[in-house]
């Protein structure tokens, strides 16, 4: 990269950042709609529970602690849905500005504005994660005693293979024009999927099959060993080999697919039409 | 109501059902949600029951039952209906406002109420054939069986639909107003999400919060439902929910109604109809 390139990547940052905070009602309810979600998911571990303990789980995944499993499941998840989300319709929000086809015409790379975009969605995610933590730790007593950095080391690299799907992803969008139905419906199925609030193993067997095969579930899996304590699928070290090959291939992957996309809807001449 | 305003309200509702066809993805998610939405839930208690289904006892102990996927298949659908009507029928004339046909409508002679009972029809076409589809792919995916009368079952289900309408007509005149549309419905779905009983029984709510929990039509509809549905009991057992939802309907209704008006005086007054 140019010294031209990282002024560009700096400005891109600074615009979605400045979009970001332009609507903060859109930014609280980003750390509301998790707790949200996870008020329903709480009380009825409560009608399960005996004594302040739930059996059933402690049976399933080796921990009594279902409220951290949930949380430590949702970070990722908050990474699919944002990879989804933000990643599909970045480039579908500028095409219905009317401002990518000009965007396109600079001499800049179209790469970054999708890394530009990919660190502004990772840093605030992030962000949310923690607002989420804080939150969870005042309302429901939440909190993480073990050491982060290990977590962080499977953590990290997942996101970047995340954000890799996600390039190939805003390419998809890019070539579909709307895509709001596969977003939705594609968030919930990877989040069911790949154990966010349960372990495969809950799953009936052909899902639990198609689960196994995705590098989200072995970093979940992973995570939750490592903090809490739960028995792990497969050991450490193999669930953090499959989230590192997946972070190469999934990089390797987005590239390859969302430069195929472009030239295709750049012959087709589809750029501005939504 | 006259007879230009029963034509106003139909012409309305098929205008709608064809928009409606129009849009595949529509048609997809109506199919698609019903199966999958109550996946993650219904997983979830799976783990919370334990391999051996060791803590189902102490869910029967404050549920009544301990049939735990029909428990939440009966709190689950009546909250996906509130959902789509919030998202449909609850921004019915914010879409009308972005699409800039508000204005060109309200200003002929047909009466604007009617136009909303149109819509509000048009919404309960949808969340029956969504409810049907849903038992549909319950019984298939989820092995839910239906062990109470079906007619009071229905009875209820369409007591339950009457504050659901109501709200949407709040809702929808709220939008209207304000000019925010997901956000809204993030936090109205969310407190019936949190607060109605959709999972759980409302009895392991700390006791302020069942106070919450019973001004919310839906978790007296989500109770007699599992009362009927899972219980097997008949009217006389299930009063106290009856009449609660007769009041919450009659309250929710007026409200909708009366936040109709008061849009359409503050929208006519402030010239703001077809800002955006």
């Amino acid at each position: 990269m140019q010294a031209q390139d990282w002024y560009v990547l700096w400005a891109i940052v600074r615009k979605e950042w400045r979009i970001f905070l332009r609507y903060p009602l859109n930014a609280l309810l980003r750390i509301a709609d998790p707790l949200i979600w996870l008020t329903p998911v709480y009380f009825m571990s409560l009608s399960f529970s005996v004594n302040g303990r739930a059996p059933g789980f402690e049976a399933f995944t080796g921990t009594h602690n279902f409220l951290a499993f949930i949380l430590l499941g949702n970070i990722v998840g908050s990474y699919i849905s944002a990879v989804l989300w933000n990643m599909g319709f970045s480039l579908k929000q500028e095409m219905e500005q009317g401002t990518l086809e000009s965007l396109w015409l600079t001499p800049n790379s179209p790469w970054l504005h999708l890394i530009g975009r990919s660190t502004v969605s990772v840093l605030v995610t992030g962000l949310n994660t923690l607002g989420v933590w804080l939150a969870a730790y005042l309302l429901f007593g939440f909190e993480i005693t073990s050491a982060l950095g290990p977590a962080l080391l499977v953590l990290i690299p997942m996101v970047i293979a995340l954000y890799g799907f996600g390039i190939a992803y805003a390419g998809i969008v890019l070539y579909l024009r709307d895509a709001v139905t596969l977003s939705d419906i594609g968030t919930y199925t990877l989040q069911i999927l790949s154990g966010i609030n349960f372990p495969v193993t809950a799953l009936p067997r052909p899902l639990m099959i198609v689960g196994l095969t995705l590098p989200m579930t072995y970093a979940i899996d992973a995570i939750r060993a490592l903090l809490i304590g739960t028995t792990p699928l497969v050991a450490i070290e193999v669930s953090l080999a499959i989230v590192l090959i997946s972070m190469f291939v999934f990089l390797i992957l987005g590239r390859v697919v969302f430069e195929r996309i472009d030239t295709r809807v750049r012959k087709m001449g589809t750029l501005s039409t939504h | 109501m006259t007879a230009n305003d029963i034509r106003t309200a139909a012409a309305v509702l098929r205008k709608d059902l064809i928009v409606f066809r129009r849009y595949p993805t529509w048609i997809v998610s109506l199919l698609i949600w019903p199966a999958l939405f109550p996946a993650m839930y219904v997983f979830m208690a799976r783990t919370l029951s334990g391999p051996g289904g060791q803590a189902v006892a102490a869910f029967q102990s404050v549920s009544g039952t301990d049939d735990y996927i029909g428990f939440l298949l009966f709190g689950i659908i009546p909250w996906m209906i509130l959902n789509t009507t919030l998202w449909d029928f609850g921004t019915h004339l914010r879409t009308e406002q972005v699409r800039g046909t508000l204005e060109a409508t309200w200003t002929t002679p047909a009466s604007r109420l009617s136009m909303l009972i149109g819509a509000s029809i048009r919404q309960l076409v949808i969340s029956l054939l969504f409810l049907t589809i849903t038992l549909f792919m319950a019984c298939l995916l989820y092995g839910f069986e239906l062990r109470g009368d079906p007619l009071t079952l229905l009875g209820l289900l369409s007591l339950s639909l009457l504050p659901i309408i109501g709200l949407g007509m709040l809702f929808a005149s709220l939008i209207l107003w304000m000019k925010e549309t997901s956000s809204l419905v993030v936090i109205v779905r969310g407190i019936f999400m949190a607060f109605a009983g959709m999972t759980y029984p409302i009895e392991v709510l700390p006791a302020r919060m069942q106070i919450l929990s019973k001004a919310l039509p839906l978790t007296h509809a989500i109770r007699a439902m599992r009362l009927v549905g899972l219980i097997g009991v008949g009217w006389n057992d299930v009063k106290y929910e009856v009449m609660m939802l007769a009041i919450l309907s009659v309250v929710f209704i007026a409200m909708g109604l009366m936040a109709f008006r008061l849009a359409e005086r503050h929208g006519q007054s402030t010239g703001t109809l077809g800002h955006y």
